[in-house]
């Protein structure tokens, strides 16, 4: 039935791919965006959106990874926070690049700690993610209990302006995608599918899958770090509390980009949409005037509705009788 | 050390109650007092209803297909303001806010079972999504203020003791512990002993075998997040007869800890396993662990840290088990 070539097959096609449905949702985010905020394609406004999307857009590329090879993780707003922190407390005018190397360093050794918990020892990610999590937020808060530290100024600075006339935040990320396009041709992202999709027929085609599974954590670590330094870069400050909401934000921006829970199906280029359509949401809701009473509400009923009108792609699933 | 014991030893509910009982006097090592029959029981009493919400989660875990409840906390604080608004403070409403906070509970979990049975969304993300727009409920229903309050007798449930005279000082349970008990041996019969425990344990274990076998399978799951929802707004309402007057920000606290206590009690995500008397030890532990560590004075840093680092270690010993198995 969908292996024909005529228009109607493609549309049917193109219309049960998960994806496409996030794809129509942004757009009409995006028209109703517009609507509140006529001058939303101005320089200033896309790159201050930017500013503010790009470390929900790495939180999701991480998460999305990990998804899609059958796993969660639940540590990685808490590893974000971690990150500003770290940096926070240890710039200095001079030491910059070496510091975000360093947290970069910190956040992939967090996710392959993750990768050997749920890859090696088997354990469930849900929970021992969330059990990382509490390690990594608790000494958060032991190194720097209250918001500060110092952040020198041309570092944030550099995020507010263009490099070639294009926004530093949309440089960063492109920087972020191109790594992932070259992983993208490796035999590591089949094997991702295989493991996520069925580990057991994975592991008899002789696929290792433990190792699959700690290095999509510890490669989601250096997408997790991009995050964190584009949060600092945002927030210009080191506080445990900025990250926290990343975790399940993240989960919730890959569900709506069409990848689903159980793994192994969906494209990365899916967890972009849904942070996108997040992103737009709190614009939206900012400035639709939504009182603050009801903007959790709204929130929660709008990731519903998304994935609703994702699942109704997959009708036919749903009239199985089991 | 005989066959029989060896196995009973090894038994993951036995494990989970010894490592509560190992807590318990870890913390008579570390803070005086801790070990007198008040202070355990008053830390019963905060594990009551941890362990009352900790049911619904169970259940929900038991019944597969990577079940998970991650609104039990917006749903408890709708049984909060609910159950403050309906009482105001008078006893002659007690029946009414009761069925209104059972009614209200059930509807509002069958909303995550429609979502997670018919629609085919994942529970993680179904119920997290449905426990904020609840938080958010209960924060534009009342528009952030406090109405009403619990009445006498709710209050009296909330934090009176039953009294019973042995010897000459007697000794006192606290209701909330009365009721969890009752509630402990109800469920273990219902799971253990009716169709309806038979049939939530066999679509846990095998969805479509169930199915062949003629249970309406997705009624039942819906069903089922319908009665976790009952059991996070219960308790809820209990809990406003602990603390008097309601409040916005009780129900978060409970969200993953809920799920935890299911897992150190010996839960698999799978579906099909576990138990509710291993729950209840696990409800135990955690809150037996975060008072010894309120009164160590740790700070949320080092709270953070112990919590996170005795899961791990759990979970370690626990694949480690498997392993040997």
């Amino acid at each position: 039935m969908t292996d024909g070539n005529s228009y109607a097959d493609k549309f049917r096609r193109a219309f049960q791919n998960p994806s496409t449905m996030g794809l129509a949702i942004l757009f009409v985010l995006l028209i109703v965006n517009v609507a509140l905020q006529p001058d939303f394609f101005s320089r200033d406004i896309l790159t201050s959106n930017f500013m503010s999307f790009t470390p929900l857009i790495f939180a999701a590329l991480a998460q999305g990874i990990i998804i899609l090879s059958g796993s969660v993780d639940l540590s990685i707003g808490a590893t974000m926070s971690l990150y500003t922190i770290v940096a926070a407390k240890s710039m200095t005018d001079t030491n910059v690049a070496l510091i975000v190397a360093f947290g970069l360093v910190i956040t992939v050794m967090i996710g392959g700690f993750n990768g050997l918990l749920i890859g090696r020892l088997r354990l469930p990610p849900f929970i021992a993610t969330f059990a990382t999590s509490g390690v990594v937020l608790g000494s958060t808060i032991l190194i720097m209990p209250t918001p500060g530290g110092y952040v020198p100024k041309f570092f944030y600075k550099a995020y507010r302006q263009d490099f070639l006339g294009i926004p530093m935040p949309l440089v960063i990320l492109c920087c972020g995608l191109l790594l992932w396009f070259i992983v993208s041709r490796t035999a590591f992202y089949r094997h991702l599918y295989a493991v996520g999709g069925n580990e057991k027929a994975a592991f008899a085609s002789g696929i290792k899958v433990n190792r699959v599974r700690l290095m999509s954590h510890l490669f989601a670590g250096i997408f997790v770090g991009l995050g964190g330094m584009c949060l600092l870069m945002l927030t210009a400050s080191g506080e445990y509390r900025s990250g926290t909401a990343y975790s399940m934000n993240s989960i919730a921006a890959v569900v709506i980009g069409g990848i689903a829970m159980s793994g192994g199906r969906g494209n990365i280029w899916g967890a972009i949409v849904g942070a996108l359509i997040l992103g737009l949401l709190n614009n939206i809701i900012f400035f639709a005037n939504v009182p603050s009473f009801y903007q959790n509400f709204f929130r929660g009923m709008i990731v519903i509705f998304s994935l609703t009108l994702g699942t109704l792609t997959r009708f036919k699933e749903l009239k199985a009788p089991v | 050390m005989p066959a029989s014991l060896r196995s009973w030893l090894l038994n993951r509910v036995v494990i989970a109650y010894l490592l509560a009982a190992g807590l318990m006097v870890i913390g008579g090592l570390l803070v005086p007092n801790f070990l007198t029959f008040r202070h355990v029981m008053t830390v019963i009493q905060a594990s009551a209803f941890l362990g009352l919400i900790t049911l619904g989660q169970t259940v929900v875990i038991i019944s597969g297909k990577e079940g998970l409840d991650l609104s039990v906390g917006g749903i408890f604080v709708i049984g909060v303001i609910l159950a403050a608004a309906i009482l105001r403070g008078n006893d002659a409403n007690l029946p009414l806010a009761i069925g209104a906070v059972i009614l209200c509970g059930f509807v509002l979990g069958l909303v995550n079972g429609v979502g997670v049975s018919y629609l085919n969304i994942s529970p993680l993300i179904m119920t997290l999504a449905w426990g904020t727009a609840t938080s958010g409920i209960a924060l534009f229903s009342t528009g952030g203020n406090h109405i009403g309050k619990a009445s006498p007798l709710l209050e009296t449930i909330g934090v009176g003791s039953l009294s019973i005279k042995i010897g000459s000082p007697g000794i006192s349970i606290p209701w909330v512990v009365v009721i969890w008990i009752i509630t402990i041996v109800a469920a273990q019969f219902i799971l253990r002993r009716t169709s309806a425990g038979k049939t939530l344990y066999g679509i846990g274990a095998n969805n479509r075998a169930a199915a062949l076998s003629g249970v309406r399978t997705k009624l039942f799951r819906m069903t089922v997040y319908g009665v976790s929802g009952i059991f996070s707004a219960v308790t809820g309402m209990l809990m406003l007869g602990y603390v008097g007057e309601p409040n916005i920000n009780l129900g978060s606290v409970y969200i993953l800890p809920s799920v935890v206590a299911a897992v150190i009690g010996g839960i698999s995500f799978a579906g099909g396993t576990g138990s509710y008397l291993g729950s209840v030890a696990g409800a135990i532990f955690l809150t037996t662990l975060d008072s010894i560590l309120a009164t160590l004075q740790l700070g949320e840093g080092g709270r953070q840290v112990t919590i996170g680092l005795v899961l791990l270690i759990l979970l370690f010993s626990y694949s480690r088990k498997k392993q040997e198995e």
